[in-house]
C-alpha cells in the first residue's frame, strides 16, 4: 500500500474549541481497499466519516489532514468540497431516504448528479442513469428511472443509492451503516453487490459499521474505535483471530455467533461521554486487563507488523 | 421439558387479517405456538414476516380472525377486556424501543408500580417493597426509583421495561425485539439478564426476534416465520446446526457474525412479496434456490419429521454453508 488513495492524519473532530470529540484519527485507504471504521454509539466513527466530507454539523470543527490521490483537502472551500462529493468520493448511508429527494423521480436525481459533475447532455446522462440502475441490479432500469424513492423497496432504494454514489467512477466509496436498516437476506444481497462493485471499478471503500459480522464479511482491514479513537487496526481476518486490544476481544465476546458453547459476554457499564472522559487509556474503567498505569497515562497507537494497537497491556 | 406438559399459553391455528383499501393484508396465517414455563421460544422472522403481529393477537392485543388462544387451559380468543383484564398481569410484554415504551413523565417506581396498582397488588408499602426488590433484580440501584426515563441510557431503560414487566410476577413474558436498539456491549447485558430472569422466575419467554445469531444464544426452541406461515419449527441447537426448511438455511447464511465459514453466502434474490400479495403455492416458492413446479401451486402442509416441524415439499436440500456440527 505504497500510493494511498485516501490518506488522513491527526482527524480530529473539536466541539466548543477544546473537546476533541474525535481523537487523533490517522489511517491509509490503499486502491482496490475496504477498511471498515467499526464502533458502538459515540465511538466517533460517523463523525469521521462526515468530517471527511466537510459536512461537520455547525458547532464542530474538524482539525488534521485529509488528502485524497495526494490532493490536500485541509483547506477546501465548501465550493471546492461540492466538486470533490459525488465525484471523487460517493457516499451511501444508513437510511437511502437522505439521500433521495421524496418529491424527485430517481432518474432526475441520477441525471442531475452526473451533469453537476460532467459536461454531458441530458439525453447522455439519462443513458447513464438507466446504465447505472442496471449495474446495480434494479430490474427493469429504463421504466425505474420514472419511480419515486417511495413506490421501491428498502432494498432497491438501498441499490439506487449505489447507483448514485457511484455514477461519477469516484475512487472512493463511504457507507455509513449500509445494510444495518435492511432484513438479513437484503443485507446478504447489498453487502455482495457492494463488494462485486467496489472490485469490478478498482474503487476504495471506508465502511462504517457498528457490526463486527457486517465487517468480517466484506472488510479487507478493521479500525475499532472507541470513544473518538482508534483503539486497533489490522487485518481482518488477524484481527478477529487474534484480538489483542482488550476492547476489540470484549466486543467480539459480546457479539452473537453460532457458537453455543460460548454465553454473551457483557462488557459492565458503558462508553464515557466526550466532555468527561476518563484519564489514561478511555476504557480503562470497563477493562479488565487494566493496570495501574493504564489509568494514568493514555497509550499511543504503535504500528507493529502490518497492525496498529493502542494499548499499556494487551492480548498476546 | 417433558412433551406431557401442559403449555401455559399456547395459540393454535390463528391467523390475522386486516382489511387494506378493499383488499385483505394476511399478517398471520395458520400459526400455531406453545409456551412452556421455564422454556424460551424464539420467533424469527423478517419484516413482514407477521412475528410482531402474531405477539400482539397472543397477548389479545388483537383478535384473530380464526384460531385458538388459551391461558393455563381457558380459552381467552373471545374473552372481553373486562374479564381478561384480572388475567392480564400473568402475560407481560417488554417492546424494541425503551425510548417510547415508558412514559417520560412518570419516575422509574411509578412506572415499575403500575401493573401492580392495575391488579390490587396491595399496601402502599408492599407495593413499594416489591418495587424496590423487583429494580435491583433487573441490576438498576434503588435510587433509580425516585428518576425519570430520561435519565437513563437506552440499556438502563431496557431494564426498567424487565422490572415493569416482572412486577405483577407473570408467568409468561414476551419481548419483541428488546435489544435490536442497543449497542452489541449493551445488548449482551440484555439478553443476559433476560436468560436469568427466565431461569429464576421460571417464565414461559417467548423472544421475538430477528437475528438467528441472538436468539440461538438464548432460546430452547425456535419457530421460523415467512409472510405469516410458520415453515419450520424445532430445537433452537438442532434447527441452526441443520436447517431442513431452504428458507433457515438462507437466513442463517445471511446472518452476519465473526466466525469464518467453508463456503460463500446463500443469497437470496429479489424482495419478500407483500403480504396483500401473497404467492400461491408455498409462500416462499418465488425467491426459493430449489422450488420446483408443484411448490407453486400447493401449500406445503407443516409435518412433523424427527425433532421438527417442516412446511416444505423438498426439505434439507439447502445446506447453510455454516459448517456447524449439531451441539448437544
Amino acid at each position: 500500500m505504497d500510493e494511498a488513495v485516501l490518506d488522513v492524519d491527526g482527524l480530529s473532530v473539536v466541539h466548543g474549541g477544546d473537546t476533541r470529540i474525535v481523537q487523533d484519527v490517522s489511517f491509509r485507504l490503499g486502491r482496490g481497499e475496504i477498511l471498515g471504521l467499526v464502533g458502538e454509539s459515540g465511538s466517533g466513527k460517523s463523525l469521521t466519516a462526515l468530517s471527511l466530507m466537510g459536512l461537520l454539523p455547525p458547532g464542530l470543527s474538524r482539525t488534521g489532514t485529509v488528502r485524497l490521490r495526494g490532493e490536500d483537502l485541509t483547506g477546501h472551500s465548501e465550493k471546492q468540497m461540492e466538486r470533490v462529493r459525488g465525484a471523487q468520493i460517493g457516499m451511501v448511508f444508513q437510511d437511502p431516504m437522505t439521500g433521495l429527494n421524496p418529491v424527485r423521480r430517481i432518474g432526475s436525481v441520477l441525471v442531475e448528479t452526473v451533469r453537476r459533475h460532467q459536461d454531458v447532455s441530458r439525453a447522455a446522462a439519462r443513458e447513464k442513469a438507466v446504465e447505472a440502475l442496471a449495474a446495480v441490479g434494479v430490474p427493469s432500469p429504463g421504466d425505474r428511472v420514472r419511480a419515486y424513492p417511495h413506490q421501491l423497496s428498502g432494498g432497491l432504494r438501498q441499490r439506487v443509492m449505489i447507483a448514485l454514489a457511484l455514477i461519477n467512477e469516484p475512487s472512493v466509496i463511504l457507507a455509513d451503516e449500509p445494510t444495518t436498516a435492511l432484513d438479513t437476506t437484503i443485507q446478504a444481497q447489498i453487502t455482495q453487490l457492494m463488494r462485486d462493485q467496489i472490485q469490478a471499478r478498482g474503487a476504495s471503500m471506508v465502511l462504517i459499521t457498528h457490526d463486527l459480522g457486517v465487517a468480517a464479511e466484506l472488510c479487507d482491514r478493521v479500525a475499532v474505535m472507541y470513544s473518538g479513537g482508534v483503539v486497533e487496526e489490522g487485518p481482518t481476518r488477524e484481527l478477529l483471530r487474534n484480538p489483542r486490544h482488550p476492547y476489540t476481544a470484549a466486543l467480539l465476546a459480546a457479539a452473537p455467533n453460532f457458537d453455543r458453547s460460548r454465553t454473551l459476554a457483557a462488557i459492565p457499564g458503558a462508553p464515557p461521554s466526550p466532555f468527561a472522559r476518563p484519564d489514561g487509556c478511555p476504557f480503562h474503567p470497563r477493562c479488565d486487563r487494566a493496570q495501574d498505569a493504564c489509568s494514568t497515562k493514555e497509550p499511543v497507537l504503535t504500528v507493529s507488523g502490518s497492525a496498529r494497537l493502542a494499548c499499556w497491556n494487551p492480548h498476546d | 421439558m417433558t412433551d406431557t406438559q401442559r403449555p401455559i399459553m399456547e395459540m393454535s391455528g390463528v391467523s390475522v387479517r386486516f382489511p387494506v383499501g378493499g383488499r385483505t393484508l394476511t399478517a398471520v396465517d395458520d400459526v400455531s405456538l406453545a409456551l412452556y414455563r421455564g422454556q424460551t421460544l424464539a420467533l424469527v422472522g423478517e419484516s413482514g414476516s407477521g412475528k410482531s403481529t402474531a405477539a400482539t393477537a397472543l397477548m389479545r392485543a388483537t383478535t384473530p380472525q380464526a384460531g385458538r388462544i388459551t391461558f393455563d387451559g381457558r380459552d381467552i380468543t373471545r374473552l372481553p377486556e373486562r374479564r381478561l383484564r384480572p388475567l392480564r398481569r400473568h402475560f407481560q410484554m417488554i417492546l424494541q424501543d425503551p425510548y417510547a415504551s415508558l412514559d417520560p413523565r412518570m419516575t422509574v417506581a411509578r412506572i415499575v408500580a403500575e401493573p401492580l396498582h392495575a391488579h390490587g397488588f396491595g399496601t402502599r408499602e408492599q407495593i413499594g417493597a416489591r418495587v424496590a426488590e423487583v429494580l435491583a433484580q433487573v441490576g438498576l440501584p434503588a435510587s433509580a426509583a425516585g428518576r425519570y426515563p430520561a435519565q437513563f441510557s437506552g440499556g438502563q431503560r431496557q431494564r426498567i421495561s424487565i422490572a415493569r414487566a416482572l412486577a405483577a410476577r407473570p408467568s409468561v413474558l414476551v419481548a419483541d425485539e428488546p435489544v435490536s436498539a442497543l449497542d452489541v456491549s449493551i445488548q449482551a447485558q440484555i439478553v443476559n439478564l433476560l436468560g436469568e430472569v427466565q431461569r429464576t422466575d421460571d417464565l414461559a419467554f417467548l423472544l421475538i426476534a430477528h437475528d438467528l445469531s441472538l436468539v440461538h444464544h438464548i432460546s430452547d426452541r425456535v419457530v421460523v416465520l415467512y409472510l405469516g406461515r410458520v415453515l419450520e419449527e424445532g430445537p433452537t441447537t438442532s434447527v441452526v446446526a441443520s436447517p431442513q426448511h431452504p428458507y433457515t438455511a438462507a437466513l442463517l447464511s445471511a446472518t452476519p457474525t465473526t466466525e469464518e465459514r467453508p463456503r460463500e453466502r446463500i443469497v437470496l434474490s429479489g424482495d419478500p412479496p407483500s403480504p396483500i400479495d401473497r404467492p400461491p403455492g408455498c409462500v416462499f416458492h418465488t425467491r426459493c434456490p430449489v422450488a420446483r413446479a408443484v411448490c407453486a401451486t400447493d401449500v406445503p402442509p407443516l409435518t412433523v419429521a424427527g425433532d421438527r416441524s417442516v412446511a416444505c415439499f423438498f426439505p434439507g436440500e439447502v445446506d447453510s454453508g455454516l459448517g456447524l456440527t449439531e451441539v448437544r
